[in-house]
């Protein structure tokens, strides 16, 4: 829509974009409310320290939230160094191959394979395969698999946005090829790779079906002490709580508590990722 | 000191330098002019092999910068690229401090760090840019106007020592007074570094080069002393161009 000398621009996309938006706010609001309502009578410091007790109608969710920080954790072991090297590899060396034009659509369709499927692919492989068994290391090899492909993609975007002129003007310099990304792309695409890793590894913390065969437990009495173990995790308690308890009224607030929690761990980890990009922006800009 | 043979440039199948042949004399300037497209900078790259990372070229020929042979696959390139320093058409400081800009090519190579200190002040102060910057050597790069920003990639380039010093329409970014100070910073600077710049702009050629080399269509048509190229060129196209008719 093209505004004209004597006509004045028509309101309608404005106001459809902001009903759009509104709407979208309005979703999230009452969602967040809801979730943070009905969990308040569970929240309390006890819950977030306390050990699960009385089949779960009891105590805290301790091991749930220990077990999804370490899963995480492991998740960004096992996806960063094969992630962002891959993503170098792919925008700084590699060349414009039949190869490399189909890695990259390989990539993008893993992006979009459901997650209940790389669950059972951890199972066969890692489980069973490898003979990992259901273990923290299972779930964690499955989840950074899982997160690769966003993990590359956001990598190699951000290196992209490094203009080829800082490229020239170390290698003009004398420097190498590795010195050139070593010294001067890695640190300009650091605050576009750190929001890509945080938000990638988030978004792996909140799934469940990558790891109900690879390592999650419904129930048990410790946090796991070494990599081979079994844990529990926030959305599987969540998940669990509200579908499989045998009596799902009494702990309801439980799992409004446990979601309650997840949400607000995610929301700092996107909020570090926010803080990072701030920083580095205002940093040498 | 450069020492140019024969040489002829393919992007794919697309010839963009047609056997080229050229001296270029130490310690002087010459300029590379010619209309766009000519292949000017696509010559000028060539000499520090800046088309390594293109893929689909192909290069024939000889090019000799000190008895190296430049082309040679087991030349070190990064050895020439020291020797050969190059200074782009935008400023392109890196997103760093002024002084990590001018320490940038010293680290690198290993410098000690009293010995850098030493280096970037004095590279600073030859390329006119030290009076300006010593009172805030550690802010952002990016903080200084686009002709400072020149000046320091200047002074990053001749930190390293560079023997020739490559320069690609330098101005064509700046206002015409930092433009003046950067012509200023090349007459001084043609006493210690052979200097070879691409320009557009006729009337800086005459201003700060000692030769001239014209270009069109991919070849060399006239290489001259600037005074002959643009008093009494010898070939009709040359005439035309520096009179202004095309380009
Ligand atoms: N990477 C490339 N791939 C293919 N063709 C190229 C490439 N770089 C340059 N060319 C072509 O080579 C020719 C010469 O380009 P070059 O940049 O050397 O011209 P120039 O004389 O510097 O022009 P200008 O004065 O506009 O900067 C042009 O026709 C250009 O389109
Ligand atoms: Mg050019």
């Amino acid at each position: 829509m093209k505004p004209t000398a004597s006509h004045q621009e028509s309101p309608a996309p404005y106001l459809w974009l902001l009903a759009g938006t509104l709407l979208v706010c309005l979703f999230l609001f009452n969602i967040l409310f809801f979730i943070f309502f009905r969990g308040f009578p569970a929240l309390s410091f006890d819950f977030l320290i306390q050990y699960p007790t009385e089949g779960m109608t009891q105590g805290g969710i301790l091991p749930a939230i220990v077990g999804t920080v370490l899963l995480t954790l492991m998740t960004a072991v096992v996806a960063l160094p094969f992630g962002i090297g891959c993503a170098i590899y792919l925008n700084e060396y590699a060349q414009d191959t039949w190869l490399t034009r189909s890695i990259r659509a390989a990539i993008r369709n893993l992006a979009g394979v459901p997650s209940i499927i790389f669950g059972l692919f951890g199972l066969a492989l890692f489980v069973q395969g490898l003979q990992l068994g259901t273990s923290l290391l299972s779930a964690g090899l499955t989840l950074g698999l899982l997160s690769l492909p966003y993990l590359i993609t956001t990598t190699e975007e951000a290196l992209k946005t490094v203009p080829n002129a800082m490229r020239e003007g170390a290698l003009a310099l004398g420097a190498t090829q590795f010195e050139t990304i070593r010294d001067i792309v890695l640190p300009q695409a650091i605050p576009g790779i750190a929001t890509g890793t945080i938000l990638s590894l988030s978004r792996a913390a909140g799934e469940t079906a990558p790891i109900l065969f690879t390592g999650a437990a419904f129930f048990i009495t410790d946090v796991p002490r070494n990599p081979k173990e079994e844990f529990m995790a926030l959305p599987y308690h969540l998940y669990m709580l509200s579908t499989q308890h045998q009596s799902i009224e009494l702990v309801r607030p439980f799992a409004y508590g446990t979601a309650a929690v997840l949400i607000t761990l995610v929301f700092l980890l996107n909020l570090t990722a926010i803080i990072i990009r701030k920083r580095y922006r205002t940093h040498y800009q | 000191m450069i020492q140019i043979k024969h040489l002829n440039l393919y992007f794919g199948t697309k010839q963009v330098l047609k056997t080229i042949d050229l001296e270029i004399a130490a310690h002087k300037v010459t300029a590379l002019i010619g209309p766009s497209g000519c292949g000017k900078s696509t010559l000028l790259r060539t000499l520090n092999r800046m088309h390594d990372l293109t893929p689909d070229v192909r290069i024939e020929g000889e090019i000799e910068v000190d008895h190296i042979d430049v082309l040679s696959p087991q030349t070190n390139v990064h050895q020439l690229r020291k020797k050969v320093g190059m200074v782009f058409q935008k400023p392109n400081p890196f997103p760093k401090s002024i002084y990590e800009n001018v320490a940038y090519g010293l680290k690198i190579n290993g410098f000690a760090k009293g010995k850098i200190d030493e280096i970037v002040e004095d590279s600073l102060r030859k390329s006119y840019l030290f009076e300006e910057v010593k009172d805030k050597l550690h802010e952002p790069a990016t903080r200084l106007s686009g002709g400072q920003q020149q000046r320091l990639c200047i002074a990053r380039t001749i930190a390293v020592h560079p023997q020739i010093i490559l320069m690609d329409e330098p101005c064509s970014a700046l206002d015409p007074i930092s433009t003046g100070k950067i012509e200023e910073l090349i007459g001084e600077l043609r006493k210690d570094y052979t200097i070879v710049i691409v320009t557009h702009n006729m009337q800086q050629a005459i201003r700060v080069s000692d030769y001239t080399v014209f270009m069109y269509l991919g070849e060399v048509i006239e290489f001259s002393s600037t005074e002959a190229i643009f008093q009494s060129p010898t070939k009709e196209l040359t005439k035309n161009y520096v009179k202004g008719h095309f380009g």
